[in-house]
This record gives C-alpha cells, structure tokens and sequence, in this order.
C-alpha cells in the first residue's frame, strides 16, 4: 500500500463511518420482501430488474400490470385454486399464491413426511434460504417433496404444452391442492397459509400423492 | 415439467455473498439514507438503488466483514441519497475549461502525492469535501475506473473525472501549505 491508500484507510473512520448515524430504524418487512425478491431473481438469472421494486413507481407498474392483464384476457386465462392463481398460456403455465401475513419470509418451522415411504431412502436433501428439497428413491420410483416459502414458489412455470390431462383440484385434509400430470411425472402442489408443498412423482398417482401429503405434519 | 425442484439447486459464492452484504448492511445503510433525505419512501429507494449499484460492482468486494466493504457499501449509499435529494441525477455541470483542468498533468499529481508522509495525507484527507473524498476513496482503494465511478456514483463520467481531478489537487495544496508552515 502507499502513502496515499494508507492514509485513505486510517480517515474511513472520520470520513465514512462517523456518517453512520445512531438512530437505529428498520426497513419494513414489505421492503425487506421485495429487496430479497430481487436478490433472488437477480441470483436465478443474472439480471436486475431495476424498475418495479421502486416504492413510488409501484403502483404505476400495479395499473400497468392490471391494463395489460385485461387487454390480454384472451391469451392468458387465470384460474384459482385456494389462494394459488395458475396463469394458463399457450405452452407454459405459471404460478403464483396471495401473500399472506402468517407466511414467513424463511423456513422457520421444517415438516417432514410421516408416513408411505416405506421401501424409499432418502437420496438427497437440499436446505436452502426459502426452501426444503427432499428427494426418495426405491428403485425406479422416484419422489421430490418440496417445502418452499410464498416468495420462493411465486412465478413457477409449469410446461403445459404436452400435459395429458387437465390440471385438476384435489383435496387434502380440507385444503385444496393442483393436481397435474405430465408424461409419467405426477405433481401435486398445496399450501397451508405459511409454506407452499409440492410433491412430485413418477411412478404414484393422485390418489397416492394425495395420502402422502395428508401425512405431511411438522417436524417435532 | 415442473421446475421447482430445478429452481432451487441453485447455489453458489455469489449468492452468498450478496445475501450476506444485504442483510449485514440494509439496516445500517437505511440509516444513513434516512438521515440525508428524511423520509421513508426516499431511503427505501435510496437503498434499492444502492444494492443495485453494489451488485454491478461485486467484482470490488472481497469481504463482506471488512471495514473497506462497510466503507465501499457507505459511500454509494450517501451518493445515492444525495442524489435522490437533488432530484437529478446529472447535477454537476462541469466545463470544458474545467475538464481541461484535469488533462493538464495527472502524472506529476500522482507522483507528488505519493511522496507525500501519511499523517500530513491524513490532515488534509479529513479536510476535503465529502465528494471529493469519496471519488478517492473509489479510484484509490477499490481500483475503480472512471466510467465504473460514474455509475456508482450515478454522475456523468465528466464530473466524475473533475471531482477526482479537484480531489487530488486540493490535497496536494493542503500539503504543500503545510509544508511553508513547518
């Protein structure tokens, strides 16, 4: 280091730090939310979406957003099942569940699948900031039990170009839940009011899907 | 078909450390944000604009910890602020004389200050304006170019290229009058 860069150094605390005031305000969770948001899409992608986490522009991009779900009515149909919305297009569909105030920004309380598993071994486990991944194996039959927070499922995309059969609901334990296959891949995918859980399958139908996620409690 | 599971096996150092410096700094840096423009919606944007600066520069960042972080996360901060108090971005009107001015003889600057003892550099550091010291701070210890200034600082690659230029030429008077005093 030279001169100039030590001196830099030894005025940071003069210069910089002395700025940090003694007030000890925090932001609010609704910005906290919408900053991790961005964050994540900025992880999943590479890129910034720069605009819409602005506090004054937001209800601008709101009415834009509502103008042009109206204008486009046609092409993108939104059905609701509970509290998830599935927007079907084209080829794809994408998912997205009301944010409630009970559901926590991270995974504060794990559940764990209590019963059907005989036979399978755990192969892998993924425990990440938002989200749980499980996944099971006996034989060919394979099966994904995911524990996401709200802000993590939101905008999943489904392909439903080459989905069989209708996305269906379904009830577990009085909640309702989608229900879609795709080729041999079974999907269901539930939340109640704090953590969204999807289950997905190869070789279980809906019936068998259904009575594992009824076993689905929390973890002592 | 479903790309949850897919979604979420996505984990690397650069996740962890933006995670890391958003929730080591929001706070702190809301503070600061909130003392410059004295209202919440202003500070959350300030802070907003200031993590997406940071982001674009996370190649600068070493250590989430270290003082040069918190002094890197500070300075785009109170820029931000600042700006966003000003309500344009591109306030600094520089003339051409004035970037001239900088053309002139950037070597011979260099080197002087280099010469210069650190407890004099120190002295007259603590006497520069806020802006002046930053642009330092940036080129100095954080290496960054002028057009990488420009952006953190959201000023024009004229002011940033004048500040740096001021920043240096009132240091080495300082030191110099210094110097005639002793």
């Amino acid at each position: 280091m030279n001169n100039i860069e030590i001196a830099l150094e030894e005025t940071m605390y003069e210069m910089i730090f002395s700025d940090i005031p003694k007030t000890n305000y925090k932001i609010r969770y609704s910005f906290d939310r919408r900053m991790k948001k961005m964050i994540r899409s900025y992880l999943a992608d590479n890129t910034l979406d720069k605009s819409v986490h602005k506090s004054k522009k937001r209800w601008r991009y709101i009415i834009i957003i509502a103008v042009t779900l109206v204008l486009t009515i046609t092409a993108a149909a939104v059905v609701c099942y509970n509290n998830i919305t599935l927007e079907k297009h084209d080829t794809f569909s994408l998912l997205h569940i009301e944010d409630t105030e009970k559901a926590p920004e991270n995974i504060e309380q794990e559940y764990v699948i209590t019963a059907g598993l005989d036979g399978y071994m755990r192969n892998t486990f993924y425990n990440n900031d938002g989200c749980i991944v499980e996944e099971y194996k006996d034989g060919d039959s394979q099966i994904i039990f995911s524990q996401m927070t709200f802000s993590h499922f939101n905008g999943t995309r489904i392909n439903t170009e080459t989905v069989e059969g209708a996305i269906t609901a379904v009830d577990v334990n009085g909640i309702t839940a989608l229900y879609f296959e795709n080729g041999k891949e079974h999907t269901l995918v539930w939340n109640n009011d704090e953590y969204v859980f999807s289950f997905q399958a190869n070789k279980l139908g809906k019936d068998e899907l259904i009575a594992l996620s009824e076993s689905v409690k929390p973890k002592q | 078909m479903l790309l949850i599971y897919l979604a979420m096996v996505d984990s690397d150092e650069e996740k962890d450390l933006v995670e890391k410096l958003y929730n080591t700094y929001k706070n702190t840096l809301f503070n600061i944000c909130f003392a410059i423009v004295r209202n919440r919606t202003d500070a959350e944007d300030a802070v907003h604009d200031t993590f997406i600066r940071i982001i674009d520069n996370l190649c600068k960042i070493k250590d989430v910890d270290s003082p040069q972080t918190k002094a890197f996360c500070i300075v785009i901060a109170r820029n931000v602020a600042v700006d966003i108090l000003r309500k344009s971005k591109k306030s600094v009107f520089v003339t051409e004389e004035e970037l001239d001015f900088y053309e002139s003889d950037i070597k011979n600057e260099e080197t002087a200050l280099s010469n210069i003892g650190v407890e004099r550099l120190k002295q007259a550091l603590i006497r520069l304006p806020k802006e002046y010291y930053d642009v330092l701070m940036l080129n100095v210890k954080f290496g960054c170019s002028l057009s990488e200034m420009s952006g953190i600082l959201g000023i024009s690659y004229q002011a940033v290229r004048y500040k740096l230029r001021k920043a240096r030429s009132i240091l080495l008077k300082e030191t110099e009058a210094k110097n005639e005093q002793h």
